[in-house]
């Protein structure tokens, strides 16, 4: 590995004294990293959040003594909860990956991937899987680091290559969820709170590499979001997908009702009410199951260990590794922290390539009553895992799929 | 069955192997006195590298349960400084390393420490969130809340019986950074007799890993004094392996060669400064002497007189609205100074092996709302929130140009004449942190490249 690792920080190219959010009309936070010879290691996005009232007044809590109101953040998803959608892009504005519905892919991925101990101490990205410690978030310039949720920036060490062999620089946007999404609670319902990002920077290590001008072909990883309404207790949707190497497939709900309001939390994880049968169709097939899932045994208000979490839980890691998350899988974890349940499937057991859905149609029937208390209609979050190859050379770039 | 025999891991499968012969050895120390003791290492076969250093403690003038372990290192910070010799070279000499075990122990996962580590050294991760999310300690561990005046201590507890001690058993791996080193070999045998190899511990003061319960009946109770705390019946458990011939002739071939056996280590040394006290905002800079070291990393701990009642002094403070840059070489390693807190979090977190802290709310910062602490408000308390709120708050950075390299050597930064300059800013903050208008203390713990040559039965350490 050739160069020292070096320390940066980047700031945004737009900026407001005001802050960044919806309120202060600057929503979209963009960054540039620049064509040089440098393979970033490692990103990471911090900031300063304050939360203001609706009558203009920053309010929370200083330094934890005095309490003013008691907004929630997003305990799942944590602070990648703030975002709605991020897109990398090349300078030249091809989309090399774009997330949709940050806060929902986050949700899943930290309750799926973390234990319940882990998500205690996350305490730079605030997931914080608790009941309890949610209802302390009443924040006035507090920092945040995270680590956001892209494939392109969790695939190894040696894939953002910013020189003109690999990307010749990137674009990255960050696009900010309505307040309504970002807090709940009694409080905020009330004071109508609203979130000012300052001080927003990217940091993290980047190394010197030497510029072969021969361009490469860079397999990373991505997710792709998709978002359907179920109306029906007997639902079935189909999308067309355009991905090849597709290795999970996960998906959770939310009513949509739900979606942008201050009274509930965009991050809940709620299964479908009296979910009875999940099938996974490809093409008209069903697989990688050639049989409908079953609840066996059902799900209960305790949360029981059933199949369908079982393989939810399996779509984004190895099935030998379920012992490392607070997907709901006995009572215990429901106590604390709330339902962490959604469907997915896996189409690899190896790591390997998984399976192209280019030329087929992705489908699924779910058989349920919709939401919990009948809240419907029932948004449905899909995110696809796949992998993914870019060709790059001299700053054209060129996407599989 | 001796006490040490109890701590034996049993021998591995790897080991049992034709050919290869492991003897277990319980060394008692040559020296031992009430501040230090001194195993001298047999100059025979191969040491593994998972050896271990047992000891008792227990206080003379407490009653049972009014003294206990610091929550984090527990009794790892009993060793105050730890010196690793081949004859009369040192290959590590560590002071103030009761700081290093609690970072170490802050990067090891919450299960790893409740379901291990919590037995073999006294430290106890319990710490859970209330109702009203705050953090307090288990009332399950924290026992001294019973609403009388008496203290009925913690979990980890130091026996007040001299015949029934609290028993510590700490693996050298966690002291000494060349027993992780997964290239690092030991071949005693080959070692001329003014070589043997010798290990010296120099025991720590009480008031730096000791915690005492309090007697008062109100909330956020003083701890009592601390009582004496008396080390005794150190012993060395060691397992020599014995490898076939073949094997060990490859050995002799390479210590009889022009280069000998070498191994590349990282080496973990101590420099400390000063930061006098101050009311207003304050900006100190302190230069570091490491010319021609090679550098990996660095970590600072942040010290003051007033020990936490939680951690004792196995602990680094942060500091209200602390910021820090650091020049090497004339360079500003960071092109504008390091404020945020979650700048700072991640710096530590991507030098850690495992790339995670696992620290609770209120355990890293004095001042995000979020980490609120509790202070104990049961009858019996104990301390106020701002002695655990944000004590587990170490400055790191790393500066290896491959974090996956085993091999150290050329794999930092080689410092030049200019000695390494630490820039650090804060200011005083009534609600943060009271006592930040008190004077800090600086401990740099800077991990260097090192190599350790045997040759023809010399060594030879680099400096």
């Amino acid at each position: 590995m050739s160069g020292n690792r070096q320390y940066f920080i980047i700031k945004p190219l737009n900026s407001s004294p005001d802050g960044f959010g919806h309120n202060s009309g600057l929503s979209q936070i963009k960054f540039s990293l620049s064509n040089q010879n440098k393979t970033v290691e490692s990103l990471r996005v911090v900031g300063t959040l304050y939360s203001t009232n609706g009558a203009g007044d920053e309010s929370g809590k200083v330094n934890g003594v005095t309490e003013t109101y008691d907004y929630n953040t997003p305990r799942k998803a944590g602070l990648n909860g703030l975002f709605s959608s991020v897109t990398i892009s090349s300078k030249q504005g091809s989309v090399i990956e774009r997330v949709n519905n940050l806060h929902r892919l986050s949700a899943s991925i930290n309750t799926c991937l973390n234990t319940q101990n882990d998500m205690d101490c996350d305490l730079m990205g605030w997931a914080v899987n608790r009941v309890s410690v949610v209802q302390k978030l009443g924040l006035v310039g507090q920092p945040f680091m995270l680590n956001l949720p892209m494939g392109l920036l969790n695939s190894g060490m040696d894939v953002l290559d910013l020189s003109d062999s690999g990307f010749a620089g990137l674009s990255l946007t960050l696009a900010l969820n309505t307040d309504q999404t970002i807090y709940s609670g009694d409080d905020a319902d009330d004071n109508k709170p609203y979130v000012l990002l300052k001080d927003v920077a990217l940091v993290g290590v980047w190394r010197d590499i030497v510029d072969n001008s021969k361009g490469r072909i860079i397999p990373f990883n991505t997710y792709s979001s998709f978002f359907n309404v179920l109306n029906s207790s007997n639902e079935s949707v189909s999308t067309t997908l355009g991905l090849s190497n597709v290795t999970g497939m996960f998906g959770n709900f939310l009513a949509t009702a739900s979606a942008s309001n201050y009274t509930t939390e965009c991050d809940n994880l709620d299964q479908l009410n009296n979910l009875a049968k999940v099938g996974f169709g490809k093409g008209g097939r069903m697989r990688p199951n050639s049989y409908r899932l079953t609840p066996v045994p059902r799900p209960d208000d305790a949360g029981t260990q059933n199949q369908i979490l079982r393989q939810y839980n399996s779509s984004l890691k190895p099935f030998n590794d379920l012992r490392h998350s607070c997907v709901n899988l006995n009572s215990s974890v429901l106590a604390n922290n709330g339902r962490n349940e959604g469907i997915g499937c896996r189409y690899t057991t190896t790591g390997g390539a998984g399976e192209s859905f280019q030329n087929s149609v992705f489908q699924i029937t779910l058989e349920s009553d919709l939401g919990v208390d009948t809240s419907v209609p029932t948004g449905f979050y899909s995110f696809f895992v796949s992998q993914n190859v870019v060709g790059v050379r001299a700053g054209q770039v060129a996407v599989e799929s | 069955m001796t006490e040490s025999e109890r701590f034996l891991d049993p021998l591995s499968n790897i080991d049992i192997i034709d050919g290869i012969d492991v003897t277990t050895t319980i060394l008692d120390p040559v020296v031992s006195n009430t501040s230090s003791c001194r195993f001298n290492i047999e100059s025979r076969a191969f040491l593994q590298k998972d050896a271990r250093l047992s000891f008792n403690l227990h206080s003379e003038d407490a009653d049972e349960g009014e003294v206990a372990l610091n929550s984090i290192s527990g009794g790892m910070g009993a060793i105050q400084r730890i010196v690793l010799r081949l004859g009369t070279k040192v290959i590590h000499d560590i002071d103030y390393v009761g700081y290093v075990s609690a970072r170490r122990e802050c990067e090891k996962s919450l299960e790893r420490r409740s379901g291990r580590e919590m037995f073999r050294y006294g430290s106890n991760p319990y710490w859970v969130y209330n109702s009203d999310g705050e953090l307090e300690p288990s009332s399950t561990e924290y026992k001294n809340m019973d609403g009388d005046n008496d203290p009925s201590g913690f979990r980890m507890y130091i026996s007040d019986d001299a015949d029934q001690p609290t028993q510590i058993c700490v693996p050298l791996s966690q002291l000494l950074p060349i027993f992780r080193n997964a290239l690092a070999s030991f071949p005693l045998y080959a070692l001329k007799n003014e070589y043997q190899m010798n290990l010296e511990v120099f025991w720590a003061d009480p008031e730096e890993f000791c915690i005492v319960a309090s007697i008062d009946a109100g909330i956020n109770g003083d701890p009592e004094a601390m009582p004496d705390i008396t080390i005794s019946s150190p012993q060395l458990v060691l397992n020599y392996v014995t490898y076939p011939d073949n094997i060990t002739a490859l050995y002799d071939k390479q210590i009889s060669s022009k280069e000998g056996y070498v191994v590349y280590y990282t080496d973990t040394i101590h420099t400390e400064s000063h930061i006098p006290a101050s009311t207003v905002s304050n900006t100190t800079m302190h230069r570091i002497q490491m010319s021609g070291h090679e550098l990996q990393k660095l970590n600072v701990s942040v010290r003051q007189n007033h020990r936490s009642r939680w951690y004792a002094r196995a602990c680094s403070k942060d500091m209200p609205s602390k910021k820090f840059n650091i020049r090497i070489n004339d360079s500003p390693i960071f092109s504008e100074d390091v404020e945020n807190q979650g700048w700072q979090y991640w710096l530590w977190q991507n030098s850690s092996d495992t790339q995670r802290l696992y620290l609770k709310n209120g355990q890293f910062s004095t001042q995000l709302n979020k980490v609120q602490s509790e202070n104990v408000v049961q009858d019996n308390g104990l301390g106020h929130s701002y002695d655990l709120q944000g004590n587990l708050n170490w400055i790191v950075v790393d500066f290896r140009k491959d974090q996956r390299n085993p091999i150290s050597f050329g794999n930092g930064v080689r410092v030049g004449l200019n000695p390494i300059e630490f820039q650090l800013s804060y200011a005083y903050d009534a609600t943060a942190d009271p006592r930040s208008n008190s004077h800090y203390q600086l401990h740099f713990h800077s991990e260097i490249s090192r190599i350790l040559q045997i040759q023809g039965g010399n060594v030879d350490v680099s400096f």
